[in-house]
This record gives structure tokens, C-alpha cells and sequence, in this order.
């Protein structure tokens, strides 16, 4: 009972205490959703209604930005949990209040409701801004709309005039082609072999999955450090062991083929699993037919295996080009202080044009959503390309 | 789908065919071959964290010949920052990965369950969301979070992680909730439970299994997240492994320090490692079997 009126004054203080130190805004907008909602919870003794007022509870914390109306929102936060766990009691020593059409119904909106909001907060509105962004000029990321000022396409113009985003998209569609092939390949390799019927399938599998799963910050230092390393590395103590003459392995010629070569190592795994999963579903009586007929593994592979393989490749293809399109890890790390024209790509022109570490350089937020709109463009073209393309028709996978 | 209930058929012992082993031989040399590689330098680091800058620069770090040092790992922990950095990793992926669970896992089962106006453009929305690239959503978020002026940023980053991992649990969880069986609900609604209460109660706990698998993938995101994190979440008492790793290989040129650094890697590397040896096969079944991206 106290704990219902507690959960709806809290956010209301909260709002009234926001509004006179600091003005109506758009940020007292949750603190309001908080209130109502807290009020329907206890008006309609919902738990789910109660579960919302938690969830908005806590966007209200951080909106509001005093530090005590921030707090005045942590505890409506925990107020509202309680009035959640009594709203739930009332109803269990009441059963008969309950309509089961209303409960659902009830049900429905609160499971739904953080789902929608998480959608339309960091997704929906997002993508629509960062559209718009690219069309407008503006001071930097943080300014109002009402600051923008229309520049047509000329961002566009801008980017594709820059000499690094050039050279960024040049770097990329070499990782997409070079990579991909030799990803692709070595992806497809590892997984015949693995399902060819070897020994230990299982702990090779893992052992090739592996550089997926850790993280890959600390694989590239990994490479940097050590197997790159000209002095002590690996590469160059294998040279060495040769008598060849050491090869400076980071050097700007060399550090876009030693930055590919890593991360291939890394991404083959993931590629492999796709790859062996579709190989999986191919019925086994095929290849027994073709060992009847007396094919070899070489010849069931090119007959039975690639041709069936297409619907998986089309997958693979995908998602390479999600993730070539989206590369900015291995860039940064091989160019960890100032970025550097031979492994630069199109998210780290990104984010140096909206976040630019030297003082001179202005931020142009306009251009850098202008990188992202292309880069979507870029991967939404694949992907509709591919469909066209390859159509998996052949078997039902 | 669901993991876990495959039957274990009894091995029968076979005898080796060595016929059979031979013809595939290339095969057990390319792999081997991968794995030999992936093996030493894994060991070469490991060697290097317990070795001193000369031993590393002269590369002789398999002799320990002024023995094992420990201290490099104390060093990164406490000089390094790398205790912070890990602590940091953590609070975001336990927190992120409960949170996740909480806002998807309702959603999901509403979902598959009930039929309303919404459901199939939620859906379809949410597997867009999906394959959104972060590039195109972080400068929108970055000037949202810009004007939440009080929130910490530990918490508008752990809010971000939540957030993303959303779309990508939801969608995993779909299948599961299809598959369990409508007489749950209705024994539950016989007995007077209430709808969200069988949720809780009954449905939530059936698709254990799944969460797991979603959670350790969750899990995996966070801990290896850089791209956002180094916009979000780049200051020394706020980054996570990712960035603090970069940030000390970039300090190594004035502190020259490389055994610690070797030191730091593997205290990054061993967690998600460690996961990885426990539960390999689960992960990889999540890979394949959920047939979305991990």
C-alpha cells in the first residue's frame, strides 16, 4: 500500500525538483512514464505494469541530470521493484480479481514494451538520424537539429573527394576479394577434411574455432608482438633458420598483407563451422552411391559436395561482407596511435573524421554518417546481389 | 534444436584402418600443420609472460634461465591497470548478459506465443536490427548519451551493451519458446496461475538450456567488444580489456616493459579461454545449430 504511493511520488519529485533547477526538457519525458505507470501498477494491482515502471525507472536515472533528482530515480527504481513483488502477492491472495483476457493482454505490453523501446532508442532512431546527418553540416555530433544546415549530397561529394576514404574503400574491397577467397578456401578445406571422417573431428574443429572466441585485441598484439616481431619474432626466426635475410614484417609495404594474414587466421573458424554444418546436412547415401561408383574424394567433393554447398556459401558470403564492411579492429591495432594510409578502412575514416584525435581537425559529424550510409548501402547491394545470384533452390538445407 | 537431450549411442571400439587413415592423410597434415602453429605461439606467449625484456628481445624465452617470473603478471595487474580493466570487463558482461536476459526472454516468448498486431513486424525488425553495423548507429547514440549529463558512463555503456545484445537474444530465443509444448500453459491456467506468473515460473526454466548457450555468446560479445567500447567507453578508469590492452601497448614504448605485456595478453586472453575449453562444444552447436550470427 505505502510502497505504491512511494513509487509514484518518487518520479514526480524527481520531475518537479528537474523542472525548477534545470527547466522543462524532452529528458523529463521518462520521469513522466515513470509516474503514470507506477500509477496504473497500483491502480490495477499489475505486476507487469509494475515491471515497466522498473525499466523506465532506470532510463529516468539517466536522464535527469542533477544528482539529486538522479537519485530521487534510483530509488523509484527500487521502489518499483517492491511494488512489482507486492502487486504479485495481492494478486496471489486474490485470485478471483483476475481476468485472464486483461492479464494477458497485460502481459503482452509489459514483455514487449523494453523490446520495443530498445528498438526504437537504439536502433530506429539511429539509422533515421544518422540518414538525415548525412545531408546536413553541423558543429559536431551533440548539435541540435535546429543547428543543421542542409547541404544536399554534397557530404557525399566531400568523402568520395577525400584521398583516405579513397584509399580506405580501395583497402577494403581488397580485403573482401584477397580475403575473402583465401578465407573462403581455407574455410572449405578445413571443413571436408574435418568431416571426411578423421579421427579427433571434434578437438580439431574446436582448435581451429578457438581465435573466434578470444579476445582479439589480444590475438593481434599476439601477431604484432611476437610473430611479426623483427627481432625475436617467429617469421623472421623461421627465415632466419633458412639463412634468408630477415624481412621487417610492419613496415608500410608489407603491414596491409601481415594485417590480412592475421585476421584471416582469426575469422577462418567461423567460416569452417558454416561451412561443416551445411556439409553435414548433405544425405550420406550420395557420397556411399559415388564410393560405389568409384569416386574419389577429390571427384565427390567437386560433384557432390560444392554444388550443394551453394545456399551455405551464400551465407558465408554475408556475412564476410558484413565483416569486411564493418573491419576496424585489426586497422586500429596495426596503426594503434595515428592512422595509417596502408591498413586504413572506411570505419576508421569514420571515426577519425567524427572523432579526431589532433586538435586541429574539425569533427565533421555530416561526413562520417555519409561513410556509414555508404557502408550500408554497400552490404544491403551485396546481399541483394548474392540473392539474385545464387539461389539455393537445389535442396532443402 | 534443443541441446543437450541427444542420446549418447554406446562406442563400439573399432579397430584402426589403417587403409582408411592413409588416404587421408594430407588431410591430417594440413590441420596438424594449423594447429602446430596456433599451439606454439600460443606457448611462445605464455613462455614470454614468465620471461624478462632481454630474455624476450635475445629470443631465448623457453631456457627461464634467471628462472620463472611470476611478477610479471603482478606487474600488469597493479602498475598496468589491468585489475581495473578486468574488473571493469566484468561488471559490464555479468550485469549485461542478466539485463539481456531479462528484456529478451520475456519478449521472445511473447513472441512465439501469442498473436497481436505487431508480432511480424517486431519480428522482422528485430533481425534487421541484428545485421544494423554499429557504424551506423553510434554518432545518433553518441549525441543521445551526450545529454544524459548525469548518468555515469560506466552505466550508459553497461546500458549500451544491454541494448545491443538485445535484437540477437530475442531472435535466438524464438525457436526455443516454439518448441515447448502449449499443455504447460494450460495446465498453468487450471491451476489459477497467472499468464506472466507461468512465464516466470514454468517456461522460463523449461528453456534453461538455451539461455545458457545465448548467455555465454552474450557473454563472449561484451568481453571482446572494442569498436563501441573505444567510443563509449575509452577513459582509463572506465575501459574494458579491449581498449586497456591497446592502451598498454601503446604506453610499451616508454615503459619497454615486455614481459608484463606478455602478461597482460594471456590475463585477457585466459577468460574467454578458459570458457572456451569448458564449453567448446555447447558454443559451437550455438553456432551452427542457432543459425544466426554469434
Amino acid at each position: 500500500m505505502i510502497i505504491g504511493i512511494v513509487s509514484i511520488v518518487l518520479p514526480v519529485l524527481a520531475l518537479i525538483l528537474q523542472c525548477v533547477f534545470a527547466g522543462f526538457s524532452i529528458l523529463c519525458i521518462p520521469s513522466i512514464v515513470t509516474a503514470v505507470f507506477a500509477a496504473l501498477a497500483f491502480w490495477k494491482k499489475g505486476p507487469v505494469l509494475a515491471l515497466v515502471t522498473v525499466f523506465m525507472a532506470f532510463i529516468q536515472i539517466c536522464t535527469l541530470n542533477i544528482q539529486l533528482t538522479a537519485i530521487l530515480g534510483l530509488l523509484s527504481a527500487v521502489a518499483s521493484v517492491f511494488l512489482m513483488i507486492d502487486c504479485e502477492k495481492f494478486r496471489e491472495a486474490h485470485p478471483e480479481l483476475v481476468d485472464p483476457k486483461a492479464a494477458t493482454k497485460q502481459m503482452i505490453i509489459g514483455f514487449m514494451l523494453p523490446c520495443i523501446i530498445t528498438l526504437l532508442v537504439m536502433y530506429a532512431y539511429p539509422v533515421i538520424r544518422t540518414f538525415l546527418m548525412s545531408f546536413f553540416d553541423m558543429q559536431n555530433i551533440t548539435a541540435p537539429i535546429a543547428e543543421w544546415s542542409f547541404v544536399g549530397l554534397g557530404k557525399y561529394s566531400k568523402i568520395f573527394a577525400s584521398q583516405s576514404f579513397l584509399r580506405s574503400l580501395r583497402n577494403m574491397i581488397m580485403i573482401w576479394v584477397v580475403g575473402g577467397v583465401i578465407t573462403l578456401a581455407l574455410a572449405l578445406l578445413f571443413a571436408i577434411i574435418l568431416t571426411s571422417g578423421i579421427r579427433f573431428k571434434k578437438f580439431f574443429r574446436a582448435a581451429i574455432y578457438m581465435p573466434n572466441v578470444i579476445s582479439a585485441v589480444a590475438l593481434a598484439t599476439m601477431w604484432i608482438q611476437y610473430i611479426f616481431n623483427q627481432q625475436y619474432g617467429m617469421l623472421n626466426s623461421i627465415i632466419a633458420f633458412f639463412n634468408g635475410a630477415p624481412i621487417n614484417w610492419l613496415s608500410t609495404d608489407m603491414k596491409f598483407w601481415a594485417m590480412l594474414g592475421s585476421f584471416i587466421f582469426g575469422a577462418v573458424g567461423y567460416y569452417m563451422l558454416i561451412f561443416i554444418s551445411g556439409i553435414e546436412k548433405i544425405p550420406a547415401d550420395l557420397y556411399e552411391a559415388a564410393t560405389i561408383d568409384g569416386a574419389s574424394k577429390v571427384q565427390q567433393a567437386f560433384k557432390i559436395t560444392f554444388p550443394l554447398l551453394k545456399g551455405v556459401t551464400k551465407t558465408n558470403l554475408t556475412f564476410w561482407t558484413i565483416n569486411t564492411a564493418t573491419f576496424y579492429l585489426w586497422s586500429k591495432m596495426f596503426s594503434p596511435v595515428d592512422t595509417e594510409a596502408s591498413v586504413i578502412v572506411p570505419v576508421m575514416y569514420l571515426y577519425d573524421t567524427a572523432f579526431p584525435s589532433k586538435g586541429n581537425i574539425q569533427a565533421d559529424a555530416g561526413a562520417a554518417a555519409a561513410v556509414g550510409i555508404v557502408l550500408a548501402v554497400i552490404i544491403l547491394a551485396v546481399y541483394l546481389i548474392m540473392n539474385k545470384v545464387i539461389k539455393d533452390d537445389d535442396i532443402e538445407l | 534444436m534443443a541441446f543437450g537431450n541427444k542420446e549418447k549411442l554406446p562406442r563400439v571400439h573399432q579397430k584402426i584402418n589403417w587403409k582408411k587413415e592413409a588416404t587421408m592423410l594430407p588431410g591430417y597434415i594440413i590441420i596438424l600443420v594449423w594447429l602446430i602453429f596456433t599451439a606454439a605461439f600460443l606457448l611462445w606467449i605464455l613462455a614470454a609472460s614468465f620471461s624478462t625484456t632481454p630474455e624476450i628481445m635475445q629470443g631465448n624465452v623457453f631456457k627461464f634461465e634467471t628462472g620463472v617470473h611470476f611478477e610479471n603478471y603482478a606487474v600488469a595487474w597493479s602498475q598496468q591497470n589491468v585489475a581495473r580493466y578486468f574488473g571493469n570487463s566484468l561488471l559490464y558482461s555479468i550485469v549485461g548478459c542478466v539485463f539481456t536476459i531479462l528484456i529478451s526472454a520475456p519478449a521472445s516468448y511473447v513472441l512465439s506465443r501469442y498473436k497481436f498486431i505487431c508480432n511480424k513486424i517486431v519480428k522482422n525488425s528485430l533481425i534487421i536490427a541484428m545485421s544494423v553495423p554499429a557504424v551506423m548507429i553510434v554518432l545518433p547514440i553518441y549525441a543521445i548519451t551526450a545529454s544524459w549529463r548525469n548518468a555515469p558512463d560506466r552505466l550508459i555503456f553497461t546500458i549500451l551493451m544491454i541494448f545491443f545484445r538485445v535484437p540477437y537474444t530475442t531472435v535466438f530465443l524464438l525457436n526455443f519458446f516454439q518448441t515447448l509444448s502449449r499443455s504447460y500453459e494450460e495446465a498453468a491456467a487450471i491451476d489459477g496461475c497467472s499468464p506472466a506468473g507461468t512465464f516466470w515460473r514454468i517456461m522460463f526454466p523449461l528453456v534453461q538450456p538455451a539461455l545458457v548457450t545465448v548467455t555465454i555468446f552474450n557473454f563472449l560479445g561484451i568481453w571482446n567488444e572494442f569498436f563501441m567500447a573505444l567510443i563509449f567507453a575509452s577513459s582509463q578508469e572506465i575501459a574494458p580489456v579491449g581498449v586497456g590492452l591497446l592502451q598498454i601497448v601503446n604506453s610499451m614504448k616508454y615503459t619497454g616493459q615486455y614481459g608484463a605485456l606478455f602478461a597482460a595478453v594471456i590475463i585477457v586472453f585466459l577468460p574467454t579461454f578458459l570458457l572456451y575449453i569448458f564449453l567448446s562444444e555447447k558454443i559451437i552447436a550455438g553456432v551452427t545449430g542457432g543459425g544466426v550470427k554469434g
